[in-house]
């Protein structure tokens, strides 16, 4: 391998270290108007009145939107395959508002200034509903979030509104209950029940969510987002303005972040309904306080586990009951509480029983959506925690425990058929598995024999150490769906379309080394253009890491063909036959050395003189399967006694991605996932007020790690080939965040005994845990 | 009102409001490299230097500047060709939203640890950079560039 | 919607900016990084860069440093790098981060008595004045206390120069925050003797207040008993309090466990 599993620097890097004019917000138009957003100040209310005239009147306002002046569509905004599992809960605005920050009214206006003013000049007659704050009451609570009737699915996903569910789902493995029936009268035997909980983490990507729309030289609406789906946003504008697909272009330019928090429409209806209207560019860039209170966060989660197992630590079963928080729109409900369960069960996969049962409600907090780790997170939190209590309860070393009961190569699940992402999965023997070896190098890494339970004590310090082991995907199998094109330029470069979404994570070249690898050429021969729905082909987007396996394959695929189209077209050149040439990359030669033609040569004469054509050639891809990348992490953390702050000192993660293409980038994505994770279990704390208004709104009191928070880290990617991937490869974006919480956690019960099940393990919980 | 400000070298008159803060009026006069993303004074994306000293751009009101020196990444980045091939060669740029006021970050750091204000170790590198926050990288592609760049041990 | 300012000036001398203070609806500009969250109008801005009193420098028995001095100035000022060991030099540090304290001013963040000021507490744990242009001279503490003199002008802050030991203690989850509770003790040095001790304990969330008990007690002895006695007095004397993020209970107990490691660092 020659252009891949090494580590090249992104294409971007240069202009965006200089700080080039290239995002959503600097490249909209200088005269665009400027829109701002009216938001609930209320958790729940009916609109009785509102009168906008005021601030239409105003000097230098253009529109403002009602829910009067705006197609009453339902639609869901998560940017998911079609038919979406979200259920089509959404208005671009409604008479309703269900959260603080829900959408009343929006302005465009020739300023800032001016649409700010233009706001409060808004009147608006609320009546203010008793709304839903407690998730674990929402169900079947008098308050119903969702009365109207015109909502729907799209198939059944377990929606109930009248009951605040907005989906459900439930399966089970064999008999469960009789397992944990015998399971508990047996002595040779015990069982678990714990409870966990989980916040609703806010994503905190560095770029507010931005967009902007105008109106092109032939009437057709070019809307620019800062998205991580742009032919979602394409599908979905379409369908809510009426608008015509062919009328639609989106372009997604760079983007600073997404994390899942943009896998939806925020802004893009609205722009494009009011560029539609005025015939005027309209931009829409949120504060970080709207990216807060109005865009997305994890859903939160209660979480109750049952393990039973065998005094020996064979697990017999495991039972998950779970209750989802979606907030006020039910955007990826059923995928993220599904995944909680497919991306967690088979790692111990020689189990009797499973059985999962779970619901999403509706409450009038912050709409929950997609974030890295996609429900996967909550559950390993919940899982792991809880085999680190069973282990305990049967003193057994928890790697011993984990090591009894893992998948490994070339076993199966039979999880993967039965819970897909919102309907069934796909069957999968796991070609790629180095889980066992995860475990075993990281615990060696982190001197495990020599530290667990020695509890070593530091003045009011005391050190302990704790693991957790997870897997994640690879795109969604059957469902997820990428292409690309390939064009040979006449110096012997490629222009490589990709309808990929780079999000900062570099897949732009990564994309480009993978068609550069199956080439034969260099990276640098190939030039990326991506994530513009008329110039490049369809992809679904950057989400549940599928960038580069699915995306990834549809290169390779693409580049197998115009590697083919080259011997044959130089083979022709050369009077010879396709099987008489070879190309090495730069020149197709005879094999026995009689003659050559560079590749330059060879595009010149077909642009200009002989046979002339354009080389092309094209390649999709979707995954027939979705092979989980692993990892085993291990932590060391100082707790102080007197205080209850944690101190993560060193953070061992063993990784099994596959090959990874770029080694330096696949490092970043797993350092940066992890931080994340670390953030979610120590810092990323969220707090609404009585009245439904989230407190934590903005990043003087919403914590996200910050350099001085960073541990040592030991990440560490074995030597792994997964046959289905490019050259190898699974996927990196996701596994890293996975184990952070619940090997913090199992750590801080190592050093000091305070067992916390509710994230994040602030040092005001520790202190209290302790004391008990 | 008018502000005269000498910006990346070069003085230059802005029309402001009193309301107005440096980094809308940065970004309005074309310095788009300076970034808005907190609101708040805490993720330090639209640093820029003021009289040769690393600010927040959100959290001055661009009256004050009236007469004062300001430089931005746009203004500096030509002096910084090895910095951005470390961070290049680390993958650490990322989704970049962060990178320019972090560039100008680095770049004040380098004067400090040179005039012996500054001590030319891990941990006091990292407490000079604390309020430039990134989501991405984890930090630490970061300042294993940031450590090769300045020649921290 | 962002602070809004209809007018802004900046006066050449205090005198002129005490007089355009007078104005209906006229406000003092302090370091402007609070500002920004504020909702208001000031009708008219007074800007004091210009009026000379940013100077850092020293007059009879005090260090006098100007209210328009930015923190980031009078952390690296050799004045203060050497007063106590360096003790300001490290609390004023810890402040938020690099481009704040290049902004943010000695008075912008004194005159507001920001509850969760670091530097308040470190600075209060001295003894220390602060000079308004038409109120005079006052105790730190007292400033504190008693309402703010109104459409006044905070011109200096007085830090007495003795040989004192001193400690500044806090609590926080992520290192970039604010405290979760913050502890100063410090205590003059007669020859090995430590005298009129002072702890000064903040972020509780209130802004931060002397523990006058607890420093009469340590003025007694400050052996484990004292110490025992004085944080106990500490804990009782002070009002914790709760805020959306944490408890006053655990503030307190946090409070008491940083107020003795300051103590055994200052006695050292």
């Amino acid at each position: 391998m020659r252009e891949v599993k090494k580590s090249v620097p992104k294409k971007d890097a240069y202009g965006l270290i200089r700080g080039k004019p290239v995002y959503t917000d600097d490249i909209a138009p200088r005269d665009s108007l400027v829109v701002k957003i009216l938001r609930s100040p209320h958790a729940f209310a009916r609109i009785k009145n509102i009168d906008a005239s005021e601030a239409l009147a105003m000097d230098g306002v253009e529109l403002v939107l009602t829910y009067k002046d705006v197609p009453r569509k339902p639609i869901t905004r998560a940017g998911q395959g079609y038919p979406e599992p979200s259920p089509y809960d959404k208005f671009i605005l409604d008479e309703y508002v269900r959260y603080v920050g829900d959408e009343v009214a929006a302005v465009a206006a020739r300023d800032e200034r001016t649409a700010e003013e233009a706001l409060k000049k808004i009147k608006v007659e609320y009546e203010v509903l008793e709304p839903v704050l407690d998730f674990e009451k929402a169900e079947g609570n008098p308050s119903v979030i969702h009365p109207e009737d015109d909502i729907f699915p799209q198939f059944d996903i377990g929606f109930d509104p009248k009951r605040n569910i907005a989906a459900s789902y439930e399966m089970e493995i064999g008999d469960v209950d009789k397992i944990l029936e015998e399971c508990e009268k047996d002595p040779d035997c015990v069982v678990l029940k714990e409870r966990f909980y989980t916040q609703a983490q806010a994503h905190v990507m560095l770029e507010p969510h931005a967009s902007f729309a105008y109106i092109d030289m032939h009437g057709r609406l070019v809307i620019v987002s800062s998205t991580q789906t742009p032919f979602h946003v394409r599908r979905q504008v379409s369908m809510v303005l009426g608008i015509p697909i062919k009328n639609i272009r989106v372009i997604k330019p760079r983007i600073g972040g997404g994390f899942g928090g943009k896998q939806a429409l925020h802004g893009e209806m609205i722009v494009a309904l009011i560029a539609w209207k005025t015939k005027k560019p309209a931009k829409l860039v949120y504060t970080r306080r709207e990216v807060f209170e109005a865009t997305y966060t994890r859903h939160p989660s209660r979480f109750d586990v049952t393990l039973a197992a065998t005094k020996d630590g064979k697990l017999k079963a495991i039972v998950y009951d779970v209750l989802w928080d979606t907030g006020a729109y039910g955007e990826h409900a059923l995928t993220t509480l599904m995944v909680a369960g497919s991306k967690t069960l088979p790692m111990y996969n020689k189990v009797d029983g499973v059985r999962f049962r779970g619901k999403v409600v509706y409450t009038n907090h912050v709409p929950a959506g997609a974030y890295r780790g996609y429900g996967a997170i909550q559950a390993n939190f919940a899982l792991e925690s809880a085999m680190d209590m069973l282990a305990e309860k049967l003193g057994i070393d928890p790697v011993d425990l984990r090591l009894k009961n893992i998948i490994r190569e070339g076993e199966t699940s039979p999880i993967f058929k039965i819970m897909g992402e919102g309907r069934e999965g796909v069957e999968m023997i796991i070609k790629s598995c180095k889980l066992e070896q995860a475990i075993k190098r990281g615990a060696e890494v982190i001197d495990w024999k020599n530290k667990f339970r020695k509890r070593e004590k530091n003045g009011s310090k005391v050190r302990g150490v704790g693991m957790a082991i997870a897997m994640q995907g690879s795109g969604i199998a059957n469902i997820d769906m990428a292409s690309a094109i390939l064009k040979l330029n006449d110096d012997g470069s490629f222009n490589l379309l990709i309808g990929a979404t780079d999000l900062g994570t570099g897949s732009d070249t990564i994309l480009a080394q993978i068609a550069a690898e199956a080439l034969g050429v260099s990276t640098d021969d190939i030039i990326v253009y991506s994530s513009d729905t008329d110039l490049t082909p369809f992809d679904t987007g950057a989400y549940a890491s599928s960038t580069t396996y699915v995306s990834g394959n549809a290169v390779r695929v693409a580049a197998e063909k115009m590697r083919k189209l080259i011997i044959e077209e130089g083979a022709k050149k050369l009077g010879m036959s396709p099987e008489e040439v070879e190309f090495d990359g730069k020149v197709i030669r005879a094999k026995d050395g009689s003659k050559e033609v560079t590749l330059k040569e060879l595009a010149t004469v077909r642009y200009y003189t002989e046979d002339q054509k354009q080389l092309v050639a094209d390649g999709s891809f979707v995954g027939p399967e979705s092979p989980p990348p692993y990892a085993a992490t291990f932590v060391e953390v100082e707790v102080d006694t007197q205080t209850g702050k944690v101190d993560v000192l060193r953070y061992v993660s063993i990784l099994d991605i596959g090959t990874p293409i770029n080694p330096n980038l696949a490092r970043i994505q797993a350092e940066g996932g992890a931080v994340q994770g670390i953030g979610m279990a120590l810092y990323e704390d969220v707090k609404y007020s009585n009245s439904g208004k989230l407190l934590t709104n903005n990043l003087m009191y919403y914590k996200i790690p910050s350099r001085l928070d960073v541990p040592d880290m030991h990440i560490e990617f074995l030597e792994s080939y997964e046959p289905t991937g490019p050259f190898g490869a699974k996927s990196v974006a996701e596994i890293g965040i996975d184990t952070p919480p619940a090997a913090i956690a199992n750590a801080v019960y190592d050093a000091v005994g305070a067992r916390i099940k509710t994230l994040p393990i602030t040092p005001e919980k520790v202190f209290f845990a302790m004391k008990k | 009102m008018k502000i005269k400000v000498k910006i990346n070298g070069k003085w230059e008159e802005w029309e402001i409001d009193p309301s107005d803060y440096l980094l809308d009026v940065l970004r309005r006069e074309g310095y788009l490299s300076v970034k808005k993303a907190c609101d708040t004074g805490t993720c330090g994306a639209c640093t820029v230097l003021v009289d040769g000293f690393p600010a927040l751009s959100c959290s001055i009101l661009a009256a004050t500047m009236d007469g004062h020196e300001i430089t931005t990444a746009e203004g500096i980045a030509d002096e910084m060709d090895d910095y951005m091939k470390a961070l290049a060669s680390e993958g650490a740029d990322q989704c970049g939203f962060c990178s320019p006021g972090l560039m100008v970050m680095v770049y004040a750091l380098r004067k400090e640890i040179e005039n012996g204000k500054v001590k030319k170790d891990e941990e006091a590198v990292k407490r000079y950079l604390i309020g430039n926050l990134c989501r991405c990288s984890g930090y630490l592609g970061q300042q294993r560039a940031i450590f090769k760049f300045l020649g921290v041990k | 919607m962002p602070l809004k300012i209809l007018e802004y000036v900046r006066p050449k001398t205090l005198e002129e900016a005490y007089e355009l203070l007078q104005k209906d609806g006229a406000e003092i500009l302090g370091g402007t990084t609070y500002a920004r969250l504020s909702n208001r109008t000031i009708k008219l801005a007074i800007d004091l860069q210009d009026v000379g009193i940013s100077d850092i420098y020293e007059e009879d028995d005090y260090i006098v440093v100007g209210a328009m001095a930015r923190l980031a100035n009078m952390q690296f000022h050799d004045l203060i790098m050497e007063y106590a060991n360096g003790y300001l030099y490290d609390a004023i540090s810890y402040v938020w981060s690099v481009q704040l304290r290049n902004i943010a001013t000695v008075g912008g963040t004194i005159v507001p008595k920001w509850g969760f000021s670091d530097f308040i507490t470190a600075v209060l744990a001295l003894p220390s004045e602060v000079e308004f242009y038409k109120a005079g001279r006052m105790k730190l503490e007292e400033f504190l206390e008693n309402p703010t003199p109104k459409k006044d002008i905070m011109t200096k802050l007085l830090i007495k120069k003795e040989s004192r030991k001193a400690t500044f203690k806090f609590m926080r989850n992520s290192v970039y925050d604010f405290s979760i509770v913050n502890v100063a003790v410090s205590a003059k040095d007669e020859n090995g003797k430590l005298t009129d001790w002072r702890v000064a304990v903040g972020a509780r969330p209130g802004v931060a207040a002397l523990s006058r008990k607890a420093m009469e007690i340590l003025n007694d002895g400050y052996d484990e008993s004292h110490i025992e006695e004085a944080t106990e007095a500490m804990q009782e004397e002070l009002n914790f309090a709760d805020d959306f993020r944490w408890s006053g209970e655990y503030r307190r107990e946090v409070a008491g466990a940083l107020m003795r490691n300051a103590i055994s660092e200052v006695i050292g």
